[in-house]
C-alpha cells in the first residue's frame, strides 16, 4: 500500500493506492469552525444534497442512476471535531475490472453533480425536495427519545456543558428558522468558507479522478483554529434524571480531563479508558456485569479533542445507586493498575491500528484524521502506544474530574 | 480437500470435513491484516423440540435455550476468563445466536493458531453449574429488556408472533424472562450434546493464511478429543398455517409519535435450497422495485401526509415444513388503514418492471463481487450460501441467470389477503 500526496487545483489530494479491494472510493472534505446552528443546517443540508441534484432532480432518478452504474454508492455526513465542523461526500463503485461495464465516468461525473450543481433555481433549494427532508428531520429530532442511550448521552453532554461543541446536537428551535434560501446560503457557505481536501482509495488512475472533481473548487481556506476544546470545570459534580417507557434503564457518568498533556491525551487516555472500560476483560465489564450482574453492558470511552470520558451502564432502574457507587468506585480504584492490564490494552490498541488497512472506509477516515489532528503517523504513533508505562497512566488519573451524571429511568 | 472455484472474481475456497464430521471452510486473502474465525453449530432458537442425544423420547426445552447456552459457554472453569486469553493475544471475540444457528467467532491479526485452538477448545469445553446458570439469568434479562425497549425491535417480534401459529419462529431467539427462568444446567448439557457434535458443526476461516497448515492443526486438536457416534438428530418440524394468530394489535410503547407495522403473510411448498433461494430473490427485487430506492412510494405518502416521516417494507422468509413468507410494512402513521389501503394499491403495480429487472440484476452482480473485497462479507457468503444453502459456487451463475420471465412468473404466485397488523402507540399521561 503506498500514500501518494500531491495537491491538485489548489486542493490537497491523499491516494491510497492499493489492490486489495474490488472496489474504488473518495471522500470529498469542506471543513469549517463549528457553532450551534451550524450543526442543525449542515444536517438539513447534507439530506436535501444527497436526496437529489439539478441533474437527476428526484430521488427516485438519482437512485437509477447508481444502479446503471452496478450499484455505485454516495452518501454524505456531517462530522463534529472539537471546535470544527465537516460536510463530507462519499463515493464508491466496483472497478471495472469485475465488470462488463465501464462506470468510472459516469460514476465520478454522478459524484460531481451531487456536491456541486445541486438542486437550486434562484439561489434556493428546490422546495419539495426540502418540505420533505424537513419533515424527516423533524420526526428525527424529537425521536431522539426513542434511544435511550443516545438520549443519556445527550442530556448528560446538556449537563456537563450545554454550550460546548460536544452538546450541539441537531434543535428543533433552529431547524424552525430555516428555509430553501437560508440552507442554500449554508450551501455556499460551506463552497466558499471551508478548508476542502480529498481522499481517494483502490487502484485506478487517480489524478485524472482527482482533477476531475477538484476542478470545482475555486475557494480553499486554511484554518488555524485549535481543534482541541478548553472546558470548564465545575467544582461539584452535577446530575438529573428523566423517566422514559422504556424497561432497561441507562446510567451514564461523565469525566472532565485537566491540564493533560499533548502526549497523555493522544497516547496515556486511551490506555487509561481501555484498562477502566474498553473491552470483556475491563474493569467496568468485569465488576458491572460478571462479578455483580448489573448490566447487559459496561463500558467507558474517551473523546479526546473535548477532553472527556464517560462510563454509561445498561441497568434495571432498582439498581441505580449500586451501579453508581460501583462505577465511582471503579473509577477511583485506577490509581492502582497492572502490568497484565496495561498489556492487554497496549495489545488491543495494536490490533485496532494493524486491521485498519482492510476496510476501505477506514483508511479513507484515518488517513483524514491524522492530517486533521496533526498528529504521529501510523506507524510512529503504534510504536508510542508500546512504550506508555504503568506510571504515565497511574499519574494522569489525578487529571480525571468527575463532572457529571444522567439517569434515563425505565419506567414501564 | 475440495477446492471450490468461484466464477467471474476468480476467486478460491477450501473445503475439508474431517473424521468426527466437521466440516471446515478456508477463504485465503492475500494482503489482509485480519484473520477470521467462526466456529458454528446449526443451532438455534426454533430447534426446540428434539429427542436428546441418548434418549428415545422427545422434549421440549424452554425458549431462549439456545441463546442462554451461547452465553454459558464463554464460562471458564479456570483462573483465566475466556475474553481474557482472547485478549492477551489481542483478539476480539463473541458470539451469536439467531433462529437457526449459533456462532463463535473471533478476529486477530496475530497469534491466529493459538486464538483457532482456544476458539474450537472453549466452546468444545462446556462448564455449567448451577451457580453459574443461576447468575446470568439477570444479564440475560437485562438484554431481553433492552432489545424490547427498542420500538422497532418490538413491532417486528410482535407482528412475528402475531402472523405465526406453529412455527418455531414465532418466538423471539432470547425467549421470554418466564421461560429463562426455567432453565437448569441439566437443560443445558441436554441441548448442548444434542446440538454440539461436530458433525452438527462448521468452522470458517478467512484471511492470509496457510490453508494446509490450518487444516492440519484442527485435525490434530480433534483426533484428541473422543466424541460418541454420530446420530442423526431426530427434530419436529411443524406446516405452517396459512391464517394469522392475531390479526390486529396495539400496544403501548416508548414512541413520540404513533408507530404502525403490518405484515402479509403466504405459504408456498418450495423443495430445493435453489429454488428458495431464487424465489427469494426474486420476491426482493419485486418489493425493491415498488417500495424502494428508486420508488417514489414513500414520498408520495409524506407528501400526502398518510406518513409522517418514514416507510419502510422488507420481506423475512421462514423455512418450516412447508416455506412461509412475512412481508412487513412500517411507517409513522395515524391512519394505518388509508396506509394500508395504498400499499394493496400498490402491490398491483406492474409498471416498468422489465426495466427495473434488469437494473436490479446489476445491484447482485455488483453486490457479489463486494462480496470477496471484506472478509466479513466474504464469511458470511460463505456461511449463507455453504452452510445454510448448497450453492457456494452457484451463486453467480444463478443471479446472472436469473430471468425476466421467472421474474414474472414468481410474483404472479403472490397473495396478499392474509395479514396481521400492529399498532404501537405513546403512554397516555
Amino acid at each position: 500500500m503506498d500514500v501518494i500526496k500531491k495537491v491538485i487545483n489548489g486542493v490537497k489530494v491523499t491516494y491510497i493506492k492499493t489492490d486489495k479491494f474490488k472496489s474504488i472510493a473518495g471522500r470529498l472534505h469542506f471543513r469549517s469552525l463549528i457553532n450551534k446552528e451550524k450543526v442543525t443546517k449542515r444536517m438539513l443540508l447534507r439530506d436535501i444534497m444527497i436526496d437529489n441534484c439539478k441533474r437527476y432532480n428526484t430521488n427516485q432518478k438519482l437512485n437509477l442512476n447508481c444502479l446503471e452504474n452496478y450499484d455505485a454508492t454516495y452518501y454524505a455526513s456531517v462530522y463534529q471535531d472539537g471546535n470544527y465542523i465537516t460536510s463530507s461526500f462519499t463515493f464508491s463503485f466496483i472497478n471495472e475490472r469485475f465488470i462488463d461495464d465501464k462506470v468510472t465516468d459516469s460514476a465520478i461525473n454522478t459524484f460531481c453533480e451531487i456536491v456541486f450543481n445541486p438542486n437550486v433555481n434562484n439561489d434556493e433549494f428546490d422546495k419539495k425536495t426540502f418540505d420533505l427532508c424537513y419533515k424527516k428531520a423533524e420526526e428525527g429530532i424529537k425521536r431522539r427519545k426513542e434511544d435511550p442511550d443516545a438520549y443519556c448521552f445527550y442530556k448528560l453532554n446538556q449537563l456537563m456543558g450545554k454550550d460546548k461543541p460536544y452538546a450541539f446536537e441537531a434543535d428543533l428551535d433552529v431547524l424552525k428558522k430555516q428555509s430553501t434560501k437560508s440552507i442554500y446560503d449554508e450551501y455556499k457557505d460551506m463552497i466558499n468558507d471551508s478548508e476542502v481536501s480529498l481522499y481517494l482509495v483502490g487502484d485506478f488512475d487517480y489524478e485524472s479522478v482527482a482533477k476531475e472533481i477538484t476542478k470545482h473548487i475555486k475557494m480553499n481556506k486554511d484554518y488555524d483554529e485549535e481543534i482541541i476544546v478548553n472546558n470548564d470545570f465545575k467544582k461539584k459534580m452535577v446530575s438529573d434524571e428523566c423517566k422514559l417507557n422504556t424497561s432497561a434503564s441507562v446510567l451514564s457518568v461523565g469525566f472532565k480531563c485537566k491540564d493533560l498533556t499533548d502526549y497523555e491525551r493522544v497516547y496515556v487516555m486511551p490506555i487509561y479508558s481501555n484498562i477502566l472500560g474498553g473491552g470483556s476483560t475491563s474493569r467496568c465489564f468485569d465488576q458491572i456485569r460478571e462479578k455483580n450482574s448489573l448490566a447487559y453492558y459496561a463500558y467507558s470511552s474517551y473523546k479526546k479533542v473535548y477532553g472527556i470520558m464517560y462510563i454509561y451502564a445498561g441497568i434495571q432502574k432498582e439498581n441505580k445507586d449500586k451501579t453508581l457507587n460501583l462505577m465511582m468506585d471503579i473509577q477511583k480504584s485506577m490509581k492502582k493498575i497492572t502490568k497484565k492490564e496495561l498489556d492487554i490494552a497496549k495489545k488491543e490498541i495494536d490490533t485496532t491500528f494493524k486491521r485498519l488497512s482492510d476496510g476501505y472506509i477506514k483508511l479513507l477516515s484515518t488517513y483524514y484524521y491524522i492530517d486533521i489532528m496533526n498528529e504521529d503517523d501510523i506507524e510512529e504513533k503504534m510504536k508510542k502506544f508500546q512504550k506508555v508505562t504503568i506510571k504515565e497512566v497511574e499519574a494522569v488519573h489525578n487529571k480525571i474530574l468527575k463532572d457529571a451524571y444522567f439517569f434515563v429511568r425505565g419506567d414501564k | 480437500m475440495e477446492k471450490i472455484i468461484l466464477p467471474k472474481i476468480d476467486e478460491t475456497i477450501y473445503k475439508e470435513v474431517l473424521d468426527n464430521g466437521l466440516t471446515i471452510y478456508i477463504y485465503k486473502k492475500p494482503g489482509f491484516q485480519k484473520k477470521y474465525a467462526y466456529f458454528q453449530t446449526k443451532y438455534g432458537s426454533i430447534n426446540n423440540v428434539f429427542v436428546p442425544h441418548g434418549k428415545k423420547e422427545y422434549r421440549k426445552v424452554p425458549l431462549g435455550i439456545a441463546h442462554f447456552l451461547e452465553h454459558k459457554l464463554f464460562e471458564s472453569n479456570t483462573d483465566e476468563s475466556i475474553f481474557e486469553g482472547f485478549e492477551k493475544d489481542g483478539a476480539y471475540v463473541n458470539a451469536a445466536t439467531s433462529y437457526n444457528k449459533t456462532y463463535y467467532y473471533f478476529n486477530t491479526v496475530d497469534n491466529f493458531d493459538s486464538c483457532l485452538i482456544r476458539l474450537i477448545d472453549f466452546v468444545q469445553s462446556p462448564y455449567f453449574t448451577d451457580e453459574n446458570v443461576e447468575k446470568e439469568k439477570g444479564i440475560i434479562n437485562q438484554e431481553i429488556d433492552m432489545r424490547d425497549d427498542d420500538p422497532d425491535g418490538y413491532l417486528y417480534k410482535k407482528i412475528v408472533e402475531n402472523a405465526l401459529l406453529k412455527s418455531q419462529y414465532k418466538y423471539d431467539v432470547g425467549g421470554t424472562k418466564q421461560e429463562v427462568g426455567k432453565i437448569t444446567k441439566e437443560d443445558l448439557y441436554e441441548c448442548y450434546n444434542t446440538f454440539y457434535h461436530p458433525s452438527n458443526m462448521y468452522l470458517v476461516i478467512a484471511g492470509d493464511i496457510d490453508v494446509n497448515h490450518t487444516i492440519n492443526i484442527i485435525k490434530n486438536n480433534q483426533s484428541k478429543k473422543a466424541y460418541k457416534s454420530t446420530q442423526a438428530i431426530k427434530q419436529k418440524t411443524f406446516k405452517e398455517p396459512d391464517e394469522v394468530e392475531v390479526k390486529e394489535d396495539k400496544k403501548t410503547h416508548n414512541v413520540v409519535s404513533k408507530k404502525v407495522g403490518f405484515a402479509y403473510k403466504m405459504n408456498f411448498d418450495l423443495k430445493t435450497d435453489e429454488e428458495k433461494y431464487k424465489f427469494s430473490s426474486y420476491l426482493n427485487c419485486f418489493f425493491r422495485i415498488l417500495f424502494g430506492e428508486t420508488s417514489d412510494f414513500e414520498e408520495n405518502l409524506i407528501k400526502d401526509g398518510i406518513v409522517k416521516s418514514y416507510f419502510d417494507s422488507f420481506m423475512q422468509r421462514y423455512d418450516n415444513e412447508n416455506t412461509t413468507y412475512l412481508v412487513f410494512f412500517v411507517a409513522d402513521s395515524d391512519d394505518e388503514e388509508l396506509l394500508r389501503k395504498k400499499v394493496e394499491e400498490k402491490l398491483k403495480d406492474r409498471s416498468n418492471l422489465k426495466k427495473m429487472f434488469e437494473l436490479y440484476k446489476k445491484l447482485l452482480i455488483a453486490s457479489f463481487v463486494r462480496k470477496f473485497e471484506s472478509l466479513e462479507m466474504c464469511v458470511s457468503y460463505i456461511r449463507t450460501f455453504g452452510i445454510e444453502y448448497d450453492l457456494l459456487d452457484k451463486y453467480y451463475d444463478i443471479i446472472n441467470k436469473s430471468n425476466y420471465e421467472e421474474f414474472i412468473e414468481t410474483i404472479n404466485k403472490l397473495h396478499f389477503d392474509t395479514y396481521t397488523k400492529l399498532v404501537l402507540d405513546k403512554k397516555e399521561k
